[in-house]
């Protein structure tokens, strides 16, 4: 059974700019997908679909057994529990320390801190963030941001983990390096779906599959892309 | 979960530590004005309610009747609705009675021959007729009677009062209409500021999935605290003030007890109202 079904989706603005048009596609368990197309293309739309930030105009998105029709709005957050999302600008909150913006996560869905600080430690240390653990996010470069995201992300365990440019603002070491650690969270089954507009990263990454974006149509989906 | 509440709910006041301050003062200010009046007018109304229990009619007796029609009048009177019992009330008593109350007039009484004050009967009324509209009713009644020379009830100084205890407590429910509002709305807008300033954190925690009462709650407890924390100054400066009131305006005030609990109660009601409004608003 697919993880994410779109069934001809569509997103409106303003009844009248398609930010999506007739969007269907699904995506199974393990699989790594960038969503490729220039800006504007509505990468950033599809991924809000996904975590339900948006709903669609017309047409159906199905994720982990959930119906973008039928769920509840009280639903809705138990699904994003079973969904990491990175940005391009991390979205640290800049009032606590790396542990703290990490371990929120868990704190939020009831586990006890000192469950949520071992899990949030366990998966720095795994990001080699272990000796930052007590900085603030303005004492991090970009990269290291970016990891304290990702450890957000994945300390929940997701099924799915979305990446919006997650390189976007880190130098080409970082950058390499997120991409790794993406694809290492997708060897252990995670399905990763990275947005972006960079092309050059698609060479990166072995296995993997590729859907273009343009205009909010999708114009390409190649399961095994080969360049 | 719960340390996670008690430290978002720290953060949000710290946020916007002198808006809170300043909703906290708000508060105090007009839950105490409110205070007052209710104060004031739960003493009008207790005096009210005291003056209406001992509230009687006086029937005096014109002094020329014979005996068997004064009886016949005892129990025509016993007939109308609303008499509970009735006294009667000889010369001697009248005289005893007002030697009691004035002992420096009771020289002055040696100068008459005979005992100068009328029989009359004294009735009490069952508590439903005690009002000031059925008393002047009864009174019209009773004073065509024949053999009644004069009636006095005191109804007139009744209904003043009602009316003034009326007064009284439409002016604290118009207050409390007012201050509800008035708290209400800086309430609303600390609250509104406190989530403008942590509207990332908001977005965070929607993001990683907590729900929307785990979000909403530290906010709520800001607000309910501001208005409790004024609802409990100004139950403290009454308090206070009524205590001191010996020293204060050299008598001693009554106490209310049930005022200063219900201050607080309304402070926090208004406060919790007032931030679930304003969270709706804002993130709905």
């Amino acid at each position: 059974m697919s993880y994410i079904t779109f069934e001809k989706v569509s997103k409106v603005y303003q009844n009248r700019w398609f930010a999506l048009e007739d969007v269907s596609f699904e995506i199974d368990k393990g699989e790594f997908v960038f969503i490729i197309g220039p800006t504007g293309a509505g990468k950033t739309t599809l991924l809000s679909h996904i975590y339900l930030k948006e709903f669609p105009s017309s047409g159906e998105v199905q994720i982990l057994g959930y119906s973008s029709k039928t769920i509840k709005r009280h639903e809705v957050p138990f699904l994003r529990r079973k969904i990491g999302v990175i940005f391009q600008d991390f979205k640290l909150l800049h009032d606590r320390n790396v542990l703290k913006n990490v371990t929120i996560a868990l704190e939020v869905t009831g586990v006890p801190s000192g469950v949520a600080r071992e899990r949030a430690i366990e998966i720095l240390r795994e990001l080699g963030m272990a000796d930052k653990i007590s900085k603030m996010p303005n004492e991090l470069s970009g990269g290291e941001g970016q990891k304290v995201a990702i450890a957000r992300a994945l300390v929940r365990e997701p099924f799915i983990l979305l990446a919006d440019e997650p390189t976007g603002n880190i130098d080409p070491d970082s950058a390499d390096e997120i991409l790794n650690i993406l694809k290492r969270v997708n060897d252990r089954g995670t399905t990763v779906i990275v947005a972006t507009h960079n092309y050059a990263f698609l060479d990166k990454v072995v296995r993997k599959r590729v859907i273009s974006l343009q205009a909010g149509k999708v114009i390409k989906d190649e399961k095994f892309y080969i360049k | 979960m719960r340390n996670f509440i008690l430290s978002e709910t720290l953060g949000a006041y710290k946020s916007a530590k002198g808006m809170a301050w300043i909703s906290i003062a708000v508060s105090f200010v007009l839950i105490l004005i409110f205070g007052v009046s209710l104060y004031l007018s739960s003493t009008v109304y207790n005096i009210f309610q005291i003056e209406k229990k001992n509230i009687e009619i006086d029937v005096y007796i014109k002094g020329d009747i014979p005996e068997p029609f004064k009886n016949r009048l005892y129990e025509i009177i016993k007939q109308f609705a609303g008499v509970e019992d009735i006294d009667f009330i000889s010369k001697e008593d009248a005289l005893k009675v007002f030697s009691q109350r004035y002992p420096q007039y009771s020289d002055i009484l040696g100068v008459f021959s005979e005992v100068p004050f009328p029989e009359s009967y004294v009735i009490q009324l069952t508590p439903y007729w005690k009002r000031p509209d059925l008393i002047r009713h009864l009174v019209t009644e009773i004073s065509v009677l024949p053999g009644v020379d004069e009636v006095y009830a005191g109804s007139d100084w009744i209904a003043k009062l009602s009316r003034i205890s009326m007064l009284f407590i439409g002016i604290s429910l118009i207050l409390l209409v007012g201050l509800f509002l008035a708290i209400s709305y800086v309430i609303y807008q600390t609250i509104r500021l406190i989530i403008n300033a942590r509207k990332e954190l908001i977005e965070i925690l929607d993001l990683v999935g907590a729900t929307k009462s785990t979000i909403e709650i530290p906010y709520l407890i800001n607000g309910t605290i501001y208005g409790f924390l004024g609802g409990l100054f100004a139950a403290i400066v009454l308090k206070l003030v009524i205590m001191g009131s010996k020293s204060l305006f050299f008598f001693k005030l009554p106490e209310y007890g049930v005022i200063y609990p219900l201050l607080v109660v309304i402070g926090l009601v208004v406060g919790l109202v007032a931030s679930y409004l304003s969270f709706e608003e804002i993130l709905p």
